[in-house]
């Protein structure tokens, strides 16, 4: 599952790279939202708030709010959050 | 994935703080990830993290202000762990199947196979005696030592095996076999039956009938006991006698009968033609389901079989099955000539004569004779008489 993404991720940067270097050159964050039950934020600068129905996450482009309800990381690393459960919403605050 | 972080071993944390976000956050930009963040309730989440991070957590909770306790340990370094701390279980499993390893290597059965003539008990003890016994340990026990004791010790085994299987050895012997019987003290020849002496073949003894002499059962024929001088050898002065197993052969005329009859008429009843009926019992009532209600025949045997369905020990539905045979039974008259019936009685009179006749003998006469009486009979009467050629001498053993 997750090599599939990071084979298409891989794949995905590499055609973003050739044409147009958007979020590596620009250093934005890249947002993947799965239906409403997940979302993968790439390149996040860290988290600054954290409840069931909202996590705040700051990038370079300002705050990424995800709203939703029993909401769960996933998994954080350095540069990707997953966030998991019912999502409402993802908002630039 | 899981699998791994399993391997691995990873905990879970409860972490308590007003800057849980900072914790995350410090933690995650020191290369530390966590999975499965859940929030518990007010500035209480709960996370996993792998085994070796824990150490750095500490250290970044003191700067953040926040506090954390392990809620559980999955993986298995701790089940190693905890397996070190349980010493006493392991080595109580170490010291069972030691304890078994070493109830087997005892030997606790020990089996004699093969005698005939020698005693397993005088064959156990020996083996006993050089090591081979219940309880002795299996590592002690020379097998080839023990086959060779045995073989000294006993001069009638031609061979013998020992083998050890399990905790159970077995002795496997072969004897030697052994020549006759040991010749044993003084005997007698006598007579086993009455019959007229035709060859006499003394070995050893002396003889007290000659060729010709009518014997009796029980009567001496060869003695054991020698008299020096008593048939008037010369130079020899009659004196002590002299004691020996008689051998020898008499072989004597013994005259054998033996009587036959048969009917020239026979009546009789022989099973003819079946028939099959099948019967529903239903209380004291009988229905015929097919086949003849009564008896077909005038005289025939009835066999019935009873089947109760629906029964289980004394209670049951009152339905029976009933499958009735009638065999018929015919009369038959057998008429056979005179000389049919005699050839009849003569087989019934041989195969009676043959009953009392020794192993070995020589047939030397043989007479047929029909017997008459008076008035004529309807049955035909046999009397056949042998004339055999058989030893007669049998040992008798005597004390002096």
């Amino acid at each position: 599952m997750r090599w599939r993404e990071l084979r298409e991720q891989v794949k995905r940067k590499a055609a973003a790279a050739l044409e147009l270097p958007g979020e590596i050159a620009l250093d934005l964050p890249k947002i993947i939202i799965t239906g409403n039950v997940q979302v993968l934020i790439e390149n996040h600068r860290g988290i600054v708030a954290y409840s069931p129905d909202l996590v705040r996450i700051l990038t370079q482009a300002g705050e990424v709010a995800v709203s939703g309800g029993n909401l769960v990381l996933r998994s954080i690393v350095q540069d990707e959050i997953i966030i998991e459960g019912d999502i409402h919403g993802v908002a630039f605050v | 994935m899981r699998l791994i972080s399993y391997l691995k071993g990873y905990v879970s944390l409860i972490v308590e703080g007003k800057s849980i976000e900072r914790f995350i956050n410090m933690a995650v930009s020191r290369g530390i990830r966590f999975w499965d963040v859940k929030h518990l309730g007010r500035d209480r989440i709960l996370l996993r993290v792998r085994l070796g991070a824990v150490g750095a957590l500490r250290h970044i909770a003191r700067r953040t202000g926040s506090r954390f306790s392990v809620r559980q340990k999955v993986g298995l370094p701790f089940l190693v762990w905890r397996a070190r701390r349980r010493k006493a279980l392991y080595g109580g499993a170490l010291f069972f199947l030691a304890a078994v390893y070493l109830f087997f290597s005892f030997i606790w059965v020990v089996e004699v196979s093969g005698t005939k003539k020698t005693e397993p008990a005088a064959i156990l003890r020996t083996a006993a005696e050089y090591g081979l016994k219940p309880g002795a340990p299996r590592w002690r026990v020379n097998k080839k030592e023990i086959e060779q004791r045995l073989l000294e010790n006993f001069p009638t085994i031609a061979w013998v095996g020992v083998e050890i299987k399990g905790s159970r050895a077995s002795v496997t012997v072969a004897e030697k076999k052994m020549p006759g019987e040991p010749p044993g003290g003084p005997a007698h020849i006598v007579a086993r039956k009455a019959g007229l002496v035709k060859e006499l073949l003394v070995l050893e003894g002396q003889p007290v009938v000659k060729e010709g002499d009518t014997v009796l059962p029980g009567q001496l024929l060869i003695s054991g006991e020698i008299v020096p001088g008593a048939e008037g050898e010369a130079g020899v002065v009659p004196g002590l006698p002299r004691y020996t197993r008689a051998k020898g052969f008499v072989r004597a005329r013994v005259w054998y009968e033996g009587y036959g009859e048969a009917p020239l008429t026979v009546k009789g009843e022989r099973p003819g033609r079946t028939v099959r009926a099948r019967l529903l019992k239903v209380g004291r009532r009988e229905f015929t389901i097919h086949g003849p209600k009564r008896p077909p025949f005038p005289r025939c045997k009835v066999r019935v079989a009873v089947k109760r369905p629906l029964s289980w020990r004394n209670f049951g539905a009152p339905v029976e099955f009933i499958n009735k045979e009638y065999v018929e039974l015919v009369r038959f008259e057998i008429n056979r000539t005179r000389s049919e019936a005699r050839r009849i009685a003569e087989k019934e009179a041989r195969r009676a004569l043959a009953s009392g006749l020794p192993e070995q003998y020589r047939l030397l006469r043989e007479k047929v004779e029909e017997v008459r009486t008076a008035r004529p009979e309807n049955i035909v009467r046999v009397r056949l008489k042998a004339e055999v050629l058989e030893d007669i001498g049998v040992i008798r053993e005597f004390k002096p």
